[in-house]
């Protein structure tokens, strides 16, 4: 168990900070939590393509989709470039995680959605990013720091965590080396 | 080291290292977190008002 830091505003200045489907929920909800958080999170607060199909998919009232359209539009949300390139490699790194998640975690079920691998294949891209979100599980200490954690009180009185992690490269290679030296069932490396 | 793409759709250069931000203030406006507010406040009056609706399928 590792104790986690108090994060603090000035971090966060002048970095992509991804903000996950989970996180978008709960603002959507609270208002007081919103204002606070976002005035917190005072960086490039970016919305991915895949977290914005999340974020909009099975609402059932046109009415309550229009805001939630309106709500991503908002101008504090910052557009995050979409290339062919950048998903290629975001594909790529999503892939290769899934494999190092499997090793690291082999009693996991159901495994971590594909969104979610995707979002994560787009922090090991965008190196310097920090994702905000509620869902730490899907984004393993194994590779993945957690820098600092904003708590909250929900109104039904509940305590509830926001995590922001963030890619950690060295992590990253030990996991690849380890995985790297696992035996296959041929004999071969 | 950074990986940069030139996007060919709007030309612009895509940095993974960190965001160029140069004029943009990142900064929450009162004006733009009260526009969230009143959205999501909105959204609640929406909610709130189907929760009787006799179809069920409409409650949510």
């Amino acid at each position: 168990m590792i104790p986690i830091q108090t994060i603090e505003a000035e971090q966060l200045k002048d970095k992509y900070i991804f903000l996950d489907n989970d996180f978008l929920g709960i603002i959507f909800e609270d208002e007081e939590l919103l204002k606070s958080s976002l005035t917190f999170i005072d960086g490039y607060r970016v919305i991915d393509g895949f977290t914005r199909i999340e974020f909009l998919r099975d609402v059932w009232l046109p009415e309550i989709r229009e805001k939630k359209e309106q709500f991503l539009n908002s101008e504090l949300f910052f557009p995050v470039s979409e290339h062919q390139e950048l998903f290629k490699q975001t594909r790529e790194n999503a892939i290769e995680l899934s494999r190092l998640y499997a090793h690291n975690n082999p009693g996991r079920k159901g495994g971590v959605s594909t969104v979610d691998l995707l979002l994560a294949g787009t922090l090991m891209f965008y190196r310097k990013s920090i994702l905000v979100t509620g869902n730490k599980k899907d984004f393993p200490s194994c590779i993945f720091d957690t820098i600092g954690v904003l708590n909250f009180e929900q109104k039904d009185g509940h305590m509830r965590a926001i995590s922001f992690v963030q890619f950690n490269s060295d992590k990253f290679e030990a996991c690849k080396l380890a995985y790297a030296q696992v035996p296959n069932l041929n004999g071969a490396h | 080291m950074a990986t940069v793409y030139k996007d060919t759709v709007t030309g612009r250069f895509i940095d993974n290292s960190s965001p160029k931000l140069g004029r943009i203030s990142t900064a929450a406006s009162s004006d733009s977190i009260e526009r969230l507010v009143k959205i999501v406040k909105e959204s609640k009056a929406i909610i709130e008002r189907h929760k009787n609706d006799p179809n069920p399928d409409n409650r949510s």
